[in-house]
């Protein structure tokens, strides 16, 4: 098949192709992955996590990864290191929130997810610099860190630290963070805005 | 030849009238997207099933289920819940007897006898007038009620207001003390993201305006 390409400016209107493919997918049996938060088991040699059909690139021609999910405002990608980004349409990455075992953002900064939950390719944006987590299996899987069981302050998506503790839910655990670089997730340094879908 | 323009004109005009007529006529409320294993009233759901009013709604571990009613409403359904869903009764509300809800409600008086919508905990009643919150049951005895986009009453089980929740951003309190004595709390942003929120929305066409409390 040959590739196609569309400019910024179609990127929303092929949107409900994307989830038709999406769609597809499920049907066919590919694992697919339809949530950051929620990501399916697998290795990144073996199981396609996401609809390997739709790569995404930047203005400049830098492959960010493959598309995952997008909405209005964002669009999440597995990135060729393995990690699920969220990015806004202008190339930013998009501010998740975080929680931290000290007051006013200090301490260790750690994610909190329903025990069930199997955290692969985790990475969030606080403040614009990238966070992955702290420890990972040999499956690339998060490892949970036990010993949070609560938090001093926590980052929203928007707006500072907010100082308000509590605990851990129950059936939830934590994840320490740590920071990581662009490099390491597989991005460029500097992202120009998101300008070209590639259906492969 | 005349008789055929005036019979393809008819032909048209009784499409068109077809056409407006089902675009006009209120959906039942429906499940949209699902994952994992759903249930309503006992039996697996699948996306398109109807949820009939006063029809009870079970999500299993790692499963999801989002109802669209009135066009421009959409509840989520996170992994182990149990709802009754029952947007119409105003009495009783819809009953979140376990797990966790995300609301995105932008169309209430169309499809509800009135514009409020109630959700009724074993703790708490929340009620809302077009607005995104998520409501989640701790235990018997907690519920937590986030004011995501917009206003949320939190009530009493007598309905008396106990706490008046109006936030651009999230504004969160957790409901204690179960039955007769409960007890209201701030409590910290919890179960939930931005990102859930706008997923949500984005099944209606939505999007949120965090700068700009929706009410």
């Amino acid at each position: 098949m040959g590739a196609q390409i569309r400019t910024a400016k179609s990127m929303l209107s092929i949107a409900s192709r994307i989830t038709a493919m999406a769609v597809c997918a499920l049907i066919a049996g590919c694992p697919l992955a339809t949530n950051q938060q929620r990501p399916r088991s697998g290795s990144l040699e073996t199981a396609p996590l996401v609809n390997r059909s739709v790569l995404l690139k930047d203005a400049k021609g830098a492959t960010l990864g493959y598309v995952a999910e997008t909405s209005a405002s964002a669009v999440t990608v597995f990135t060729i290191s393995g990690y699920f980004v969220s990015l806004s349409w202008d190339g930013t990455l998009t501010d998740g929130m975080c929680w931290y075992t000290g007051a006013e953002g200090t301490g260790t900064p750690f994610t909190i997810a329903p025990e069930t939950d199997r955290l692969f390719g985790f990475s969030v944006s606080i403040s614009g610099k990238p966070y992955v987590a702290a420890e990972v299996d040999g499956n690339g899987r998060a490892v949970a860190d036990r010993s949070i069981t609560g938090f001093q302050s926590y980052h929203p998506a928007r707006g500072g630290a907010v100082d308000l503790a509590g605990a851990v839910p129950a059936g939830h655990v934590a994840y320490a963070l740590r920071a990581a670089t662009p490099a390491e997730l597989g991005l460029p340094p500097v992202i120009a805005p998101l300008r070209q879908l590639v259906f492969k | 030849m005349a008789i055929m323009k005036r019979m393809v004109f008819l032909s048209a005009l009784f499409l068109a009238v077809t056409a407006f007529c089902f675009a006009q006529a209120p959906r039942a409320p429906t499940i949209t997207y699902m994952e994992g294993t759903v249930t309503v009233d006992g039996r697996p759901a699948a996306i398109g099933d109807a949820v009939p009013l006063g029809s009870v709604v079970v999500t299993s571990a790692q499963s999801l289920a989002d109802i669209e009613f009135s066009a421009r409403n959409v509840v989520r359904l996170s992994a182990n819940t149990t709802l009754v869903f029952n947007p119409r009764n105003l009495l009783t509300g819809s009953e979140l007897r376990l797990g966790a809800l995300t609301l995105v409600l932008k169309n209430l008086s169309a499809g509800t006898a009135a514009e409020n919508f109630l959700v009724r905990t074993p703790t708490t009643v929340a009620g809302v007038r077009g607005t995104s919150f998520f409501i989640s049951v701790e235990s018997p005895t907690s519920t937590y009620v986030c004011a995501c986009n917009g206003a949320v009453q939190v009530l009493g089980p007598d309905g008396s207001v106990l706490k008046e929740l109006v936030a651009s951003h999230h504004k969160a309190v957790r409901v204690t003390g179960g039955v007769g004595t409960p007890q209201v709390t701030d409590a910290p942003m919890l179960y939930h993201t931005d990102k859930d929120l706008e997923a949500v929305a984005s099944d209606i066409g939505y999007t949120i305006n965090w700068n700009v409390v929706d009410q």
